[in-house]
C-alpha cells in the first residue's frame, strides 16, 4: 500500500492546520495532563525541566484535603448551572414562542436579541456589576423603593454573591436562546400546523404533539452546549466578582475555573491545578461525547 | 356579532404581541440604558450616590449633570484605553487573517479529497472545539517561560502567543464550517478551471473563494469575536503593555471612564454584526465561547 497521489495532494493543504493543532493544541493537552502528575510549586518552577514526578500525588491532595475547595467549587457551579439553564431556557422558548408570530418590525427584534450575545462579556458583566453595587447600584435603589427590602443588600460579596452571577447570565444565554430556537421555530413548515388544525387540535395539543418533538433536536443541543459551556464559566465569574488572587476568600462563588487559575498563579501550586483542570477535562469530555452522539443521531454532524 | 367577536379576538392577540414585545424590549435593552447613562454621568455622581444616605443623592437612571468628561478622560488624558484598543486590534485582525488562511486551505482539503481519516480528523475536530481553555492555561504558560527562558523571544509582551493561542481555539469551527461552505460549490467550477490550466491552489483562490465569500465573513467575524472577547488568556498572557481591551478595560480607573470605554468597545462589535448580519446568525448557531 502506498499513499496515492490523491491523498498526497489533500494532506499538502491539510498539513498547515494539522502542524498548528498538534503543536499548539494536542501537545498542550497532553503535556498539562503530564504536569498534573508532576510537584511543581514556586519553589522548583524555575528549574522545571528538573521538576520531580509524584505519580498520583496531587490527585490524592485533591481528593484527601477534608476542606476540599475544588469540590466545593464543583459543587458551586453544579448549583449554578441548575439554575441558570433551565431559567434560560423558558425565558428563551418564550421569547422566541413571541417572536414567531408576524409582525412588522421583526428584523429590528432580531438585531435587539442579538445584543447581548456579540457585546464583549467584560462589556456585560462589568455594566450588571455596576446595577449590583451596593450603595451606588441601581438594583438596590429599585428594591428599597418598592420597599422589598429595608437595608441595602451586599450583592457581590458575601452570601448573595452567586444571584448577580446567576442573573447575569441567564441575561446573556437568553440573547443565544431565543436565536437558536426561533431559527428552529421558523424551519418549521407551515403545512404541519395547517394539517393539524384540519384534525382540530388545539393550541396546546400542537404545541405538545408537534412543535416539541420537531425541536426536540435543537432543544437538546441547545441544553448540551449550554452546560458544557457553563460548566467551566470563567468570565461572569471573574468580571463580576474579581479574583483578588492570593487574598481571595474562597466562598459560595467561587466556581473550578477561578480557583484553578488561583491555585496555579497566586498560590503557585502548579502541579495541583493542572489535577484539577485534568478532572474538570474529564468531566467535560463525557459530556462531550453524549453531545456528539446526539448530533450524530440526529445527523447534525458535518 | 359573530365577525365582531373574532375582531376583538384579533384586536386582544395584538395587544398581548404588543406588551409581550415591550417587555422583550425592556428585558434586554435596560443594561445598555443603564450603562449609557452612567457612562454620561460624572465620577462624583456615580461614587457619592447613595441608596441610604438621605443628605446625598440617590443613583438614578438618567444623569442628574449629563456630561462628556469620561469620555474626554477615556480617549484623551493619557488613559491605556487607546493602547489596549489598538492591541486588540492587532490580536484580532491577526487572529482572523491566519485562522482563514489555515482553514481555507484545511476545509478545501476536507470538501474536495475523500482520503483516508478525514473522519477521524473531522470528529477531532468537533471535540477540540468543546474542551475547556482551562486545559491549557497553565501548559501554555510554561511553555510561554521556557521558550522565553531558552531563546529569549518575549513571547508574552508581543502578541505572537495570544494570536497563536486564539488561532488554534477558532480552527475547529472554522474549518468544519468552511467545509460545509466548500460542499454546497459544484465540484466542476475546479475541474473545469483545472481544465483551463489552472493549478488547484489557483483555482481555489481565483474560483472557490470569491464563490464562498459568505461563509467567509461568517467565519472572520467569528475569530474576531473569539479573540476580541477572550478574557482568560488575555489576563494571563500578556502584560501591561500587550493586554488587550477585554481585560485591560478591567483595570482603568473610574467607574465613569470604565463605562464609557464599555460604551466605546462594544460600539465597534455591534456595528459589525447590524453590517453583517445575514452572515453571522448561521455562524453564531455553532460558535463557541471558549
Amino acid at each position: 500500500m502506498t499513499i496515492n497521489k490523491k491523498n498526497k495532494t489533500a494532506l499538502s493543504f491539510i498539513l498547515p492546520a494539522l502542524t498548528i493543532t498538534v503543536m499548539i493544541f494536542y501537545f498542550p493537552m497532553f503535556w498539562g495532563i503530564l504536569v498534573s502528575f508532576q510537584n511543581i510549586n514556586l519553589n522548583n518552577f524555575s528549574k522545571y525541566l528538573q521538576s520531580p514526578f509524584a505519580g498520583f500525588g496531587n490527585f490524592i491532595k485533591i481528593f484527601k484535603s477534608s476542606d476540599s475547595i475544588y469540590f466545593k467549587s464543583i459543587k458551586n457551579i453544579l448549583f449554578y448551572v441548575a439554575i441558570t439553564i433551565p431559567i434560560g431556557f423558558i425565558f428563551s422558548f418564550f421569547f422566541a414562542i413571541i417572536l414567531n408570530r408576524n409582525f412588522k418590525t421583526k428584523n429590528f427584534f432580531r438585531l435587539i436579541i442579538l445584543l447581548p450575545y456579540i457585546t464583549p462579556d467584560a462589556v456585560i458583566y462589568t455594566m450588571w456589576r455596576y446595577m449590583f453595587t451596593t450603595y451606588s447600584g441601581i438594583v438596590n435603589q429599585i428594591l428599597l423603593s418598592l420597599e422589598i427590602i429595608d437595608t441595602p443588600v451586599l450583592w457581590l460579596i458575601g452570601d448573595f454573591q452567586m444571584w448577580p452571577v446567576i442573573i447575569a447570565s441567564i441575561w446573556k444565554i437568553v440573547s443565544f436562546g431565543t436565536l437558536m430556537l426561533l431559527t428552529g421555530l421558523e424551519n418549521i413548515p407551515d403545512y404541519v400546523y395547517e394539517a393539524s388544525l384540519l384534525d382540530g387540535a388545539n393550541a396546546l395539543q400542537r404545541f405538545k404533539f408537534i412543535t416539541i418533538p420537531l425541536m426536540k433536536p435543537i432543544i437538546s443541543t441547545l441544553l448540551l452546549v449550554n452546560i458544557i459551556w457553563h460548566f467551566y464559566a470563567f468570565n461572569q465569574f471573574y468580571v463580576l466578582l474579581g479574583s483578588a488572587g492570593a487574598g481571595r476568600i474562597y466562598d459560595n462563588a467561587t466556581v473550578p475555573t477561578i480557583f484553578i487559575r488561583d491555585t496555579a498563579f497566586f498560590q503557585y501550586n502548579h502541579g495541583i491545578a493542572a489535577a484539577m483542570s485534568t478532572l474538570l477535562l474529564i468531566v467535560v469530555l463525557f459530556f462531550t461525547s453524549i453531545y456528539f452522539k446526539i448530533q450524530k443521531k440526529e445527523e447534525l454532524l458535518f | 356579532m359573530k365577525i365582531n367577536a373574532l375582531k376583538l379576538k384579533k384586536i386582544t392577540k395584538r395587544i398581548f404581541l404588543i406588551f409581550f414585545l415591550i417587555i422583550i424590549l425592556f428585558f434586554f435593552l435596560v443594561p445598555y440604558f443603564v450603562m449609557l447613562a452612567g457612562s454620561i454621568k460624572p465620577e462624583k455622581e456615580i461614587q457619592l450616590a447613595s441608596v441610604e444616605n438621605s443628605s446625598k443623592i440617590k443613583p438614578s437612571f438618567l444623569p442628574y449633570q449629563p456630561t462628556v468628561e469620561n469620555y474626554i478622560i477615556t480617549l484623551f488624558s493619557g488613559s491605556d484605553f487607546i493602547k489596549f484598543f489598538y492591541n486588540s486590534i492587532i490580536v484580532s485582525s491577526g487572529t482572523t487573517v491566519l485562522t482563514l488562511l489555515i482553514s481555507i486551505l484545511a476545509a478545501y482539503g476536507l470538501s474536495r479529497f475523500n482520503f483516508k481519516y478525514a473522519n477521524v480528523y473531522k470528529i477531532g475536530l468537533f471535540f477540540n472545539q468543546m474542551i475547556p481553555g482551562i486545559a491549557f492555561l497553565l501548559p501554555f504558560y510554561i511553555i510561554f517561560y521556557l521558550i522565553n527562558k531558552y531563546t529569549g523571544i518575549p513571547i508574552k509582551s508581543s502578541f505572537i502567543g495570544l494570536i497563536l493561542t486564539y488561532t488554534v481555539f477558532s480552527l475547529p469551527f472554522s474549518i468544519l464550517m468552511l467545509t460545509k461552505f466548500f460542499n454546497s460549490i459544484p465540484f466542476d467550477y475546479d475541474d473545469q478551471a483545472m481544465i483551463d490550466g489552472c493549478t488547484r491552489f489557483k483555482a481555489l483562490f481565483k474560483i472557490i473563494v470569491p464563490i464562498a465569500m459568505p461563509g467567509i465573513y461568517t467565519i472572520g467575524i467569528y475569530c474576531f469575536l473569539i479573540s476580541w472577547n477572550e478574557i482568560l488568556f488575555a489576563s494571563m498572557l500578556t502584560n501591561k503593555g500587550s493586554r488587550t481591551i477585554s481585560v485591560g478595560i478591567l483595570e482603568i480607573w473610574g467607574l465613569g471612564p470604565k463605562l464609557a470605554s464599555c460604551v466605546l468597545i462594544a460600539i465597534p462589535v455591534i456595528i459589525l454584526f447590524a453590517y453583517f448580519r445575514k452572515y453571522c446568525i448561521a455562524g453564531l448557531l455553532s460558535s463557541s465561547s471558549k
